[in-house]
């Protein structure tokens, strides 16, 4: 998604605003490789041991490790906690 | 993180377990219907969650939706409990009240009493003062009279400069101060002699106020006069207070006697064993016999519980009544002697304390079925002793 179409986010970038203050977009922290929130998630997609797919507004959140458990899911955040590998961004 | 787990417990929490259909249709679901979940973990084709026990019957209408098992693994939390424990709700509720009352009846009380500040002073005399005034075990803290104790503790407690108590929870803490001995200050206003105490030879004189009398090597008795508050001067008589010390060489004679014949007390093996419960002020005889006859000999045992130093009011008193019968025995000649030496040793340290003594001679005889001791001294003592002017010796 270009960001000529979306002019909340260029406004936000115009006025060196902190990214997810005017435009909705997912904040994500990490805790080393064992804790991954995010904030703005808006679904899962798909979930198994070594894979959870999230619905982010950017697109999807994929994130690959092992033993990975949902900590905690409420309507626009998640919690994957395990041994996190990779993650990786999908349109 | 520890906190989570208790702020859980309080509303109940349940671990439940899906199989089959679509289990992120159903997170989804449980994220958009404000179901908090936890601990969300996929296993093969199963996943296992937990969620609040409120949340559990809408989680059937959304697993039903999703195409999902759900099983229920285990419950968690106060809910459960009290309803595990619904049939005892009388015993719940009776087991809180008396909680409550026992705590409202003996918190307020003093449990334990501490003596600190004493180190000449006995702590039972200041224990039992302090009773007096109604610090003991078992009163109430905020009754406790601290002004009274303050000013008559001290003027039946001579020995202190200060007292008081400090309420420390249910320990009431008895604090004193001791008073230091002022220094002793003669009274030069009262004019006096020194006067000898007995008969002796003298062998030196130590002055420190009024007129020296005899001379060393002169042989005074009794009440004569050795220091002497007179003076003679052109003005006329001026009275002094006058002491010293005078060191005499004098007789002394001890006597002692022992019967031949004594009364023995022997234990017949019979025990009698009387058990007292004790809580604060309250003494509860765990034993029914009645009174017990004569020729008992009584010896007590406490064990009181101990916490921090402290003694609890509560605890056992074990007191054992040993009876004894009484028979009488003849001594040997060899036994009275040996008794008589130790009381001979006895009354010589009495005496003569510090002084220098020497044996002149011994007489030992049985008379009236008893053996009679008696040994003769010469003796280096101070004879001094002060008598106001004009008195005598009582």
């Amino acid at each position: 998604m270009g960001e000529r179409r979306q002019p909340v986010r260029r406004m936000e970038k115009a006025m060196d605003f902190p990214g997810g203050t005017l435009a909705k977009t997912a904040l994500i922290e990490m805790e080393g490789n064992r804790r991954l929130v995010v904030a703005g998630c808006r679904g899962v997609l798909g979930y198994t041991e070594d894979c959870v797919q999230l619905r982010i507004p950017e697109g999807t959140l994929l994130c690959y490790g092992r033993d990975l458990e949902m900590g905690c899911l409420t309507a626009d955040e998640a919690t994957v906690v395990g041994c996190l590998q990779r993650i990786e961004f999908a349109d | 993180m520890l906190l989570a787990p208790v702020f859980r417990w309080f509303p109940g929490w349940v671990r439940v377990e899906l199989e089959g259909g679509y289990p992120e249709r159903l997170l989804n679901a449980m994220a958009t219907g404000n179901v908090s979940m936890w601990h969300v973990r996929r296993r093969g084709e199963g996943m296992r969650f937990s969620c609040y026990a409120r949340d559990y019957r809408r989680l059937r209408s959304m697993a039903r939706h999703a195409c999902m098992r759900m099983r229920l693994l285990g419950k968690h939390g106060l809910p459960f409990l009290l309803h595990r424990y619904r049939r005892r709700r009388v015993g719940l509720a009776v087991g809180l009240a008396v909680y409550v009352a026992v705590l409202a009846l003996l918190s307020p009380r003093i449990w334990a009493i501490q003596v600190v500040g004493n180190t000449d002073t006995p702590t039972a005399s200041i224990l039992e003062v302090a009773a007096q005034m109604g610090v003991q075990c078992g009163a109430r803290m905020n009754r406790l009279e601290i002004k009274r104790l303050e000013i008559e503790g001290l003027s039946q407690l001579p020995s202190l400069a200060w007292i008081t108590v400090n309420p420390s929870g249910s320990v009431a803490r008895v604090e004193v101060t001791e008073r230091r001995p002022t220094p002793h200050v003669l009274d030069l206003s009262e004019p006096s002699d020194v006067v000898a105490l007995r008969d002796g030879v003298i062998l030196s004189m130590w002055v420190r106020s009024g007129n020296r009398v005899v001379m060393n090597g002169e042989a005074v008795r009794a009440g004569d006069l050795l220091i002497s508050g007179r003076q003679e001067t052109d003005m006329g008589v001026q009275l002094y207070r006058s002491y010293g010390e005078v060191w005499a060489q004098t007789r002394r004679q001890i006597t002692v006697s022992v019967p031949m014949s004594y009364t023995l007390t022997r234990s017949d093996g019979k025990v009698v064993f009387r058990p007292t419960l004790t809580f604060l002020c309250w003494n509860i005889p765990l034993y029914s016999d009645g009174a017990l006859g004569e020729g008992y000999i009584h010896t007590q045992k406490q064990h009181f519980l101990q916490a921090g130093g402290l003694t609890l009011p509560l605890g056992l008193t074990h007191d054992y009544y040993l009876h004894t019968t009484a028979t009488k025995t003849a001594r040997t000649r060899r036994e009275a002697e040996r008794l008589a030496e130790q009381q001979l040793a006895q009354q010589e340290q009495a005496l003569f304390g510090a002084g220098r003594f020497e044996e002149l001679s011994r007489q030992a005889s049985i008379q009236e079925g008893a053996y009679v001791l008696s040994v003769s001294y010469r003796c280096e003592e101070n004879i001094a002793v002060e008598v106001p002017i004009g008195k005598t010796l009582p």
